[in-house]
C-alpha cells in the first residue's frame, strides 16, 4: 500500500514569531486522518479540511481515534476512484477553514470525471463540492432544447422507459416465479 | 499445344473468378440493404430508438438520472427556469421529476413586450416575448449590488399567447400563482376583456396590481378593477377618456391614483384603505383640511396609517390646508 501525503504543511509546527508571549494562544497539534479510495492509496487529511465532509466528520466524531490507530486504521472508501478522491482531497485541503467561495473554475470539465466527482462528494457529504458540481452539471445543458437535453444528460425518451419497464417486471415475475418453485420443491 | 490450352484455360478462369466474386458481392450488400430496410420497417420504434443511443456513445455524455437523488434536485434546483420548464418536457420522468412545487414570485408584465419575471431569492429571471426577430435566444444579464437580473427574450408572432402558455405550464408544474401584474393598457390591442378574463379563470387573487394607459375607456378600465382580484395593494396610472370616479374594490390595503383629476373631497372621504396615495388631483387646501380634521378626530379613515398627495397651491396651503390642526413642518423631501 503505498501512500501520498496531503495537506502535510499545515502539520509542521509553526516557528514562535516575535509577537508578545502573553498575546500567543497555546497551540494544539492538528490531528490527521487516513483515508483510501479504490486504489488503496492512502491520503493523509487533517481533521480541519475534513470538516467538509459531513460523512467523515460524523465517523472522526463518534470514532474517538487517537493518531496511531487513525493511521493504522484508514477510512476505506471502495467505491470511490483513486483520482477522484485525491480530487475531493485537494479541495477539502484548499478550502479548509476558508469561506467557501461563489464559483470554483477548478472542477474537472470531461463529463464522465464531473459525474464520478458528483456521486463521490454526494456519498461524503461535502455540501459546498457538491454545489458546484452541480452549477457545473446545469450549466451543461443552459439554453438547450428538451431534445438537446435528452441527448446530452442521456435521458431515455418514454418508449424506451416502457420498454425498460416491462423487462423489468418480466424478469421479477420470473424470479417469483422460480422461488415458488423452489419453495413446492423444498415443500415436497 | 496442349500447354497453350490449359494457360488460355487458366486465364479464361482467372478472368471469370473476379467477375465472379463482384457479382457476388453487390448480390451480398442487396441482400443486405434489403434485410437491413426489412428489419427498420418491422421494428421502426426500436430502430429509432437506437439512433440516439449511438449518437451518444460516440461523445462523452452525463447520465443525470444515473446520480442520487439529492444530487438530482441540487441539479434541478440551479437550473434557470426555462431550462428547467425544457427539462421537465425531455419525457414523462422528467416531467415527474421537475413536478414540484416551488416558492417563486412570478410577476406578469404587459407593456411593449409581454414578459414574465421569476423571483427566485435575489435571482429575478425575466422571460420576454416580443415580435422583434433579432432577439431571439439573446440571454443578458444584470448584477445590481447582490441581486442578478437575467433576461431571455424570445421571438414571437404571438407574444401574448406564448406568454400565457409558458405561464400556464410552468404554473401546471411547479404551482406557482401570480403575485403581482403591470399592465400598459395601450398595449392590450382590443384583447383587454380577454386578458382579464384569462387571469380571472387562472387564479383567484394577486397581491399587485399597476395600470397603465393612455386615454382608455373607463368602461374598459373599471372592467380590469371589477376582474381582477387584487389582495394588497393597487397603482392605477391609467388616464381615462371620461375621467369619471372609479369603483375601487374596498379590500385592498394600498392604493395609489396617478392622473386623478377626478378625485373629490367625498371620494376620498369614502376610500377605506391603509396607505393612500393621491397625485394630480384637483383636490383644494379647504378639502384637504377638512379631510385631515376627519382623519385626526377619528370620524373617517381608522384604518389609513398613511397619506400622500401633491398640493395644487403650496403657499396657502399652512394657512389654509392646516387651519386648526397642530403641526410640526420636517425637512422638505427631495423631488423625485
Amino acid at each position: 500500500m503505498s501512500s501520498t501525503e496531503q495537506g502535510t504543511s499545515s502539520a509542521a509546527p509553526a516557528e514562535p514569531t516575535t509577537a508578545p508571549e502573553s498575546a500567543a494562544a497555546p497551540e494544539v497539534p492538528e490531528s490527521f486522518y487516513y483515508v483510501h479510495g479504490k486504489d488503496k492509496v492512502v491520503h493523509k487529511v487533517s481533521a480541519g479540511a475534513l470538516q467538509h465532509s459531513a460523512l467523515i466528520h460524523g465517523m472522526i466524531s463518534n470514532l474517538g481515534y487517537t493518531e496511531e490507530q487513525a493511521k493504522a486504521n484508514p477510512f476505506p472508501f471502495e467505491n470511490i476512484d483513486g483520482d477522484i478522491l485525491q480530487m475531493v482531497v485537494d479541495w477539502c485541503n484548499q478550502h479548509k477553514g476558508k469561506p467557501t467561495p461563489p464559483e470554483d473554475t477548478n472542477l474537472p470539465k470531461q463529463k464522465e470525471k464531473l459525474f464520478d466527482l458528483v456521486l463521490a462528494v454526494n456519498y461524503l457529504e461535502i455540501k459546498e463540492l457538491l454545489t458546484y458540481c452541480c452549477k457545473q452539471v446545469a450549466m451543461m445543458v443552459k439554453g438547450k432544447s428538451p431534445e438537446e437535453i435528452r441527448e446530452i444528460w442521456m435521458i431515455p425518451t418514454d418508449a424506451e422507459d416502457e420498454a425498460a419497464e416491462k423487462e423489468a417486471k418480466k424478469r421479477a415475475g420470473k424470479e417469483a416465479a422460480g422461488e415458488t418453485a423452489a419453495a413446492a420443491g423444498d415443500a415436497k | 499445344m496442349i500447354h497453350r490450352q490449359l494457360q488460355l484455360f487458366w486465364l479464361l478462369l482467372c478472368r471469370s473468378s473476379s467477375a465472379i466474386v463482384n457479382i457476388a458481392n453487390t448480390l451480398l450488400s442487396l441482400v443486405y440493404n434489403l434485410l437491413n430496410v426489412f428489419l427498420k420497417l418491422s421494428s421502426p420504434r426500436k430502430w429509432l430508438a437506437d439512433q440516439p443511443q449511438k449518437s451518444m456513445e460516440n461523445r462523452a455524455r452525463f447520465r443525470l438520472l444515473h446520480l442520487d437523488y439529492v444530487a438530482i434536485r441540487e441539479v434541478l434546483n440551479v437550473l434557470d427556469p426555462t431550462d428547467y420548464i425544457n427539462f421537465s418536457k425531455v419525457s414523462k420522468a422528467c416531467r415527474k421529476l421537475s413536478a414540484i412545487k416551488k416558492p417563486y414570485k412570478v410577476c406578469l408584465t404587459i407593456l411593449t413586450s409581454s414578459s414574465i419575471m421569476i423571483v427566485n431569492g435575489s435571482i429575478t429571471y425575466q422571460i420576454r416575448w416580443t415580435n422583434v426577430k433579432n432577439n431571439y435566444g439573446t440571454r443578458m444579464e444584470w448584477l445590481w449590488w447582490d441581486e442578478s437580473r437575467k433576461y431571455l427574450d424570445r421571438c414571437s408572432e404571438n407574444p401574448l399567447d406564448d406568454m400565457k402558455e409558458f405561464y400556464q405550464y410552468a404554473r401546471s408544474l411547479v404551482g406557482v400563482d401570480i403575485d403581482r401584474a403591470v399592465f400598459d393598457m395601450d398595449h392590450f390591442n382590443g384583447k383587454c376583456r380577454e386578458i382579464v378574463d384569462w387571469l380571472g379563470l387562472n387564479f383567484s387573487e394577486m397581491q399587485a396590481l399597476c395600470v397603465s394607459g393612455r386615454d382608455q375607456r373607463q368602461e374598459e378600465l373599471q372592467y380590469v378593477l371589477d376582474n381582477v382580484k387584487v389582495k394588497d395593494s393597487l397603482n392605477i396610472c391609467a388616464e381615462t377618456i371620461e375621467q369619471l370616479p372609479l369603483k375601487i374594490p374596498e379590500t385592498i390595503q394600498k392604493l395609489c391614483i396617478t392622473n386623478g383629476s377626478w378625485i373629490t373631497l367625498d371620494y376620498v372621504m369614502s376610500l377605506k384603505m391603509s396607505q393612500l396615495a393621491l397625485r394630480d388631483t384637483h383636490l383644494t387646501n379647504q378639502d384637504l383640511n377638512e379631510f385631515l380634521k376627519s382623519w385626526m378626530q377619528m370620524k373617517s379613515h381608522r384604518n389609513l396609517e398613511s397619506f400622500e398627495t401633491d398640493l395644487t397651491n403650496h403657499e396657502d396651503f399652512p394657512v389654509v390646508g392646516l387651519r386648526g390642526i397642530t403641526y410640526k413642518m420636517g425637512p422638505r423631501r427631495p423631488e423625485l
